[in-house]
């Protein structure tokens, strides 16, 4: 019998109690209602958060019990949508560059650079060899232990990401003469030397920490892997290098990039078990298994081609609209990708990306049918 | 040896408080007079850093600029804005030009996004047409030619705008070129397009700088092109020894690294230009930046432009 085993893939919006008790704002009546709701909706016994949303001042203390009520509640979320493997979508997470940065040694914030029209992000230059300050998310993991049975994944930004969107002060003091070909030679060496250093001094004993813990399936993010593509082989040896040596589940979420760039390389990757990534944004809203019905999951095709052998994170569930997948649109992106990849036990369905864009509303139906839609691939495949 | 001089071209980073302004626009908790207000006073400081550098030419900055397309796109009939689109490869994204109709320029509006410059001094930079062509999505044909004929056309009346304006460099700048290697034959098509706005550029100087890549292909496609007065190298990623020996163009020197924080050596610099003045003896040269500032915080950008002053003044 097919079985789909579903998960999430990072963020959830978090609640405007949670983001006010982080702030030191006031709650307002309709923060409270909002609990309130979510609270009897997931089935959550909600008073004793109440009692602290009532109060005109909390204490460390009570900031602090709040932050695992946001984890409780977002976790009771994502299990009440019927998804299998879960997480709190980063409840007590900044942001996941800066997050990582700011726990680690070796780099220093420079100001801020420009996404996009007016959005900016803080922009970190590595100044000397990078090294964990402190594990980043082992309390996080140990906090979620005591909030849920289910099996979690952790997600960790990945070492090229971190890399990628980093200035380079140390390792490229190393870099040679402009102008000259044993320039460009030494500074693509301190670049790649920059890279593994992350992998090697920040990844690696992060994701060793988790696994001491008890942490068993660690997804790494690389939004960054493909932005140049000369050096998709280098994050292939960066993901190899962040888990060598280690045993555990590995997985690794791409998003929003261009996959076709990263074959051949990525039959390099060691130990990976799924490759996890957005498709439902680019694929059509019609419902279809037929060779051109989904547009969107095309690429699976060069999966197959390449016989990677990880299995796929098969985004179906746009996380940059509102629009509600339909359980049966999800079941026919199930089935074309099975019918793809030859082989049911390789598709894991999941959102495109983290939902925090989203509502609660909407990420919890946009999950909900990604169960409900699971389900029914699952009938028809088990009729053939 | 000729002349060493410098100045900046591009987009220029906004600093903290720009930056603070135009997200609380957008939030609704300022408004615009808020926002013009600390544009100029961010303008003001984009000029004092290059007065202080004794630039040849003065750029504003382009701070009111959401990406270096879209004043063009929006100062035009004819285009809409597209979708956000990566940098190359870059964190930094833009808006893709798309061409639904014929292209007309409002030139009052398109002022609206330049500031005040010294007359005679003043240098503004723009996507060359080639670039612009490429990279927008055009519904009203397929063919790139055309395409690039329909930029071409606007640009003949941008450039007659800044003319009569009395700019004194206008910059193209051409990352798509060295990026994508494109080849000889394809360059030739940016030639053309340079050659017909040269019919309308009176005494301004046209300068064409390409970056990240091998600018190398764009020099030698473009040497010896009238139309051109100064060609740039990005010798972050050029060869000084793979560019012509016979050049007929004042040389933009990219040798200040727009895409890292990390400020150049001085000596290490001086020592390269001292290298590149004796490949060019006969040549006026401009040192700049490599690639637009803004992929730098703002401050990291001023002590890259402090630095391009010292440099030329050590050459004095």
């Amino acid at each position: 019998m097919a079985y789909f085993i579903t998960h999430e893939v990072g963020s959830l919006a978090k609640p405007n109690w949670r983001v006010k008790a982080g702030r030191g704002v006031p709650f307002t009546e309709q923060d409270v209602k909002d609990a309130i709701a979510w609270g009897q909706r997931l089935g959550l016994d909600h008073q004793p958060l109440l009692e602290i949303l009532k109060k005109k001042k909390l204490t460390p203390k009570d900031k602090e019990e709040v932050m695992t009520w946001a984890s409780k509640y977002a976790l009771r979320l994502i299990e009440h949508a019927g998804v299998d493997i879960v997480y709190d979508g980063e409840q007590n997470r900044s942001e996941m560059y800066q997050h990582a940065v700011a726990n680690s040694e070796g780099f220093v914030f420079r100001g801020l650079v420009r996404s996009f029209d007016n959005k900016y992000y803080q922009k970190a230059a590595c100044i000397s060899e990078p090294k964990v300050k402190k594990p980043w998310h082992v309390e996080e993991f140990l906090q979620l232990q005591k909030l849920t049975n289910r099996k979690i994944k952790i997600p960790i930004t990945g070492a090229y990401t971190i890399a990628a969107w980093s200035f380079d002060e140390y390792y490229a003091k190393q870099g040679g003469e402009l102008g000259s070909l044993k320039g460009f030679a030494s500074r693509e060496k301190a670049r790649r030397q920059f890279i593994l250093d992350v992998a090697r001094n920040l990844l690696r004993p992060n994701i060793q920490k988790l696994l001491e813990h008890g942490a068993s399936w660690i997804q790494i993010d690389e939004p960054a892997a493909t932005t140049i593509p000369s050096e998709v082989p280098l994050f292939v040896e960066s993901f190899n290098e962040s888990i060598k040596g280690l045993k555990g589940e590995f997985s690794v979420h791409i998003c929003f990039s261009d996959y076709n760039l990263l074959f051949p390389h990525i039959q390099k990757m060691e130990n990976c078990s799924m490759v996890d990534l957005e498709l439902a944004n680019r694929d059509s809203h019609e419902l279809g298994t037929k060779e051109g019905d989904r547009p969107g999951y095309e690429i699976l095709k060069q999966f197959r081609k390449y016989k990677i052998p990880s299995r796929i994170g098969l985004g179906v569930t746009d996380i940059h609209n509102d629009f509600i997948e339909s359980p049966e649109l999800i079941r026919d992106r199930i089935l074309y990708a099975t019918n793809v990849l030859g082989d049911a036990a390789l598709v894991n369905p999941a959102p495109d990306c983290g939902l925090r864009t989203r509502t609660w509303e909407v990420a919890y139906q946009k999950l909900a049918n990604q169960t409900s839609g699971s389900r029914l691939a699952e009938k028809i495949l088990d009729q053939r | 040896m000729a002349k060493i001089q410098t100045f900046i071209h591009g987009v220029y980073p906004r600093s903290n408080p720009l930056a603070q302004v135009t997200r609380e626009v957008d939030r609704n908790r300022k408004t615009q007079t808020d926002l013009k207000k600390q544009q100029l006073v961010d303008i003001a400081a984009v000029l004092k850093v290059q007065k202080e550098a004794n630039v040849a030419f003065v750029e504003d900055g382009k701070l009111q600029w959401q990406d270096i397309f879209r004043p063009l796109v929006e100062a035009t009939k004819g285009f809409e804005v597209g979708p956000l689109t990566r940098w190359f490869d870059n964190n930094t994204f833009y808006r893709q030009p798309i061409i639904v109709g014929k292209l007309r320029l409002d030139a009052k509006k398109l002022d609206t996004f330049l500031g005040d410059l010294p007359k005679g001094k003043g240098k503004v930079t723009l996507p060359s047409p080639f670039f612009f062509a490429k990279v927008t999505e055009d519904r009203t044909t397929k063919s790139f030619e055309k395409t690039l004929s329909a930029i071409t056309a606007l640009y003949t009346d941008v450039v007659s705008y800044l003319v009569k304006k009395k700019i004194a460099v206008i910059q193209f700048n051409e990352p798509y070129i060295p990026y994508h290697n494109i080849k000889k034959a394809e360059i030739a098509l940016l030639a053309k397009s340079l050659a017909t706005l040269k019919k309308v550029k009176g005494d301004t100087l046209f300068a064409v700088q390409g970056y990240f890549g091998d600018t190398a292909p764009l020099v030698a496609g473009l040497s010896g092109n009238k139309a051109v007065d100064l060609l740039g190298v990005d010798f972050v990623y050029t060869q000084l020894a793979s560019l012509p020996k016979k050049f007929s163009h004042g040389l933009i020197a990219g040798i200040v690294e727009g895409r890292n924080s990390l400020l150049e050596d001085k000596k290490a610099l001086v020592a390269f230009v001292e290298k590149v003045a004796k490949y060019f003896p006969k040549t006026d040269i401009y040192l700049s930046n490599n690639s637009d500032l803004d992929l730098l915080p703002e401050t990291v950008a001023k002590e890259k432009v402090q630095l391009l002053g010292e440099i030329a003044k050590h050459f004095k």
